[in-house]
Formats: structure tokens, C-alpha cells, sequence
């Protein structure tokens, strides 16, 4: 019986019963076990990265602040240091020139007093004066009084 | 049992059945059917709905086949342009009954890989001259030609063999 060969191998194909082998599926499925694994190490090692990097920029950049903190606070310690070294040496100097403004404002002060009591001599003197004239008023008017009535 | 389970048991049938076309022997094509379901589930996300599944599961299995194919044979064409060669029908006087799909998968490898695809991709997984040409980067007229040389080669071997039985 002639048949066409293209025919043939088509019936062939669709009468025949293939079966893919069951034990298959389990390799196929360890396999995407694997995969997934893999999948989410890569993913857990590119999180992990990201997150090193970041903490490493961070206490990298807090680092750099404490240091320049560091270095304006020693700079400001040592200024400190200078300035009381320079007063310790300043010292006596000041005292001196402070004993010197004290013995001026004494003096000062001693003179403004003289002043003070000389001003209130004055005023006394000026006051004494004063009743003094109004004394020889009084006695001008009291001689002008007798002298005139009689 | 997963979505990945159910995907395998509903085609792992159909999928072999074109594994073992393009594979040399049966362990080839466990390996290819394999790699891929893999590719399948990898690329799950693109299948955009247009076709049916085993459609596009059935070519995606083509196409890792044949590239496994490629990786163990040289495919170099014979650029023959003689259409009226080609689309001559081939007849075979045996009977059907007699005949296994082993006896005539065994025929299949015996020709040289290029027949082989050829026949395969036209007559097996019933394939256009033009996708054959775009899928293998061949011209039309050497697609025609390389399969009237198989379809010409397994009837002298399927003549041969009903001679040796008679």
C-alpha cells in the first residue's frame, strides 16, 4: 500500500504514546531549588552591600566630624592654655598696674574729699558770712532804731 | 503540588515528544527536556497571553533543542534552488501497521543533521518554508531542496528495509 512519507511519520508521531520519565521532575525541581537559593543569596550579598557601603559612609562622615570637633576643641584648649599662661605671665604686671590705679583712685579720692570738706568749710564760711552780714544788718537797723527815735 | 508541578505534568508529555525529534538518543533527550522546562519557568513572565501555552512552551523547547543541535553538529546547508525538485511528493509501498515510530525515529538520525532539522521542523512540527528559512537563516529554495533530499533518502532506506524483511 503507497502511502506519503510525510504522512507516515505524522501518524506515526500521533499514534504513539511518549512519556516523559516521572524521576525527571525531581532533578528539574532541584535544580530550581538552587536557582532560588542562589537568587536569594545574591539578592541577601547585594543588600548586605548596599547597607555596608551606607554604614561605612555614615561613620565614615561621623569620623570626619568628631575629628574636626576634636581638633577645634584642641585648638581652643591649647588658645585657653596660652591665655592663662599669658595672664599667669601678665600677673604682676596687672597687679602692679592695679596697684598703681588703686593708688591713684586713693588719691583721687583723698583729693576729692579735701575738696569735699573744703567745699563744706567754704559753704560754712560762706554761711557764717552770710549770718554775719545779717548780723550787722541786724545791728545797723537796731542802732538805726535807737538812734533815730531818740 | 506547585503551579510548577502542574505546568510539568500537564506538558511534559508533549514537550518530550519534540525533545526526542532533535535529540541523538534518549538520555539527549531527557537533558534538553530539562533545560527546557528551566528556560520555561524562567521566562514564564513573557509569555503574553496572545497564543495558547503549549504553543509557546513548544517553542521554547524548539529552540533550546536546536540549539543544542547546533552545539553538536555543523549545519551547512546545500544551496540547491530547484523548486520543482522540491516540492515533488515522495510515496513509500509498505505497510503502516508494520511500522514502528522507533524504526523511523532510528531513519530520521541516520541523515546528516541538515536533512535531519529540515524534516523535522517541516513534516514533524509542521513548519512553513519561511520559518524555516528565518528560524535556520537559510534562503526558501534551500529549505525546499534540503527536504526533498531527506524525504528522497528515507523512502530508499524504508524501500531497503521492506526489501530485507520481505
Amino acid at each position: 500500500m503507497k502511502i506519503n512519507i510525510d504522512k507516515l511519520f505524522q501518524n506515526k508521531i500521533k499514534e504513539s504514546r511518549i512519556t516523559a520519565p516521572s524521576k525527571l521532575w525531581s532533578a528539574i525541581e532541584t535544580k530550581l531549588k538552587r536557582r532560588r537559593m542562589l537568587r536569594l543569596l545574591s539578592w541577601f550579598i547585594g543588600v548586605s552591600f548596599v547597607s555596608l557601603m551606607s554604614f561605612m559612609f555614615l561613620f565614615f562622615q561621623a569620623e570626619k566630624k568628631s575629628t574636626a570637633d576634636t581638633t577645634k576643641k584642641s585648638t581652643s584648649k591649647e588658645y585657653s592654655k596660652n591665655k592663662i599662661e599669658t595672664s599667669i605671665d601678665n600677673k604682676d604686671a596687672v597687679s602692679e598696674k592695679f596697684e598703681k590705679n588703686q593708688i591713684k583712685n586713693n588719691k583721687k579720692k583723698v583729693v576729692n574729699r579735701n575738696l569735699s570738706t573744703n567745699i563744706t568749710k567754704g559753704k560754712a564760711i560762706y554761711v557764717n558770712k552770710t549770718t554775719d552780714v545779717k548780723n550787722i544788718q541786724l545791728a545797723a537797723k537796731k542802732v538805726e532804731t535807737t538812734y533815730f527815735r531818740k | 503540588m506547585s503551579a510548577q508541578a502542574e505546568i510539568y505534568k500537564l506538558f511534559a508529555d508533549k514537550l518530550f515528544r519534540v525533545c526526542i525529534k532533535y535529540s541523538k538518543n534518549y538520555q539527549d533527550a531527557q537533558d534538553t527536556l530539562q533545560d527546557s522546562f528551566l528556560m520555561i519557568f524562567k521566562d514564564i513572565k513573557k509569555f503574553k497571553h496572545k497564543g495558547s501555552f503549549e504553543g509557546w512552551a513548544k517553542r521554547v523547547t524548539m529552540n533550546v533543542a536546536l540549539q543544542k543541535f547546533r552545539d553538536k553538529s555543523v549545519l551547512q546547508f546545500d544551496v540547491l534552488e530547484d523548486s520543482k525538485f522540491a516540492e515533488e511528493d515522495v510515496f513509500v509501498d509498505v505497510d503502516e501497521k508494520n511500522i514502528s515510530l522507533d524504526f523511523l525515529l532510528s531513519l530520521i538520525k541516520q541523515l546528516t543533521p541538515k536533512y535531519q532539522v529540515v524534516f523535522n521542523l517541516y513534516v514533524l512540527d509542521k513548519y512553513s518554508h519561511l520559518e524555516i528559512s528565518e528560524l535556520l537563516k537559510i534562503s526558501i529554495g534551500t529549505s525546499k531542496s534540503n527536504l526533498s533530499r531527506a524525504r528522497k533518502i528515507l523512502q530508499e532506506k524504508i524501500n531497503n528495509s521492506t526489501k530485507k524483511s520481505l
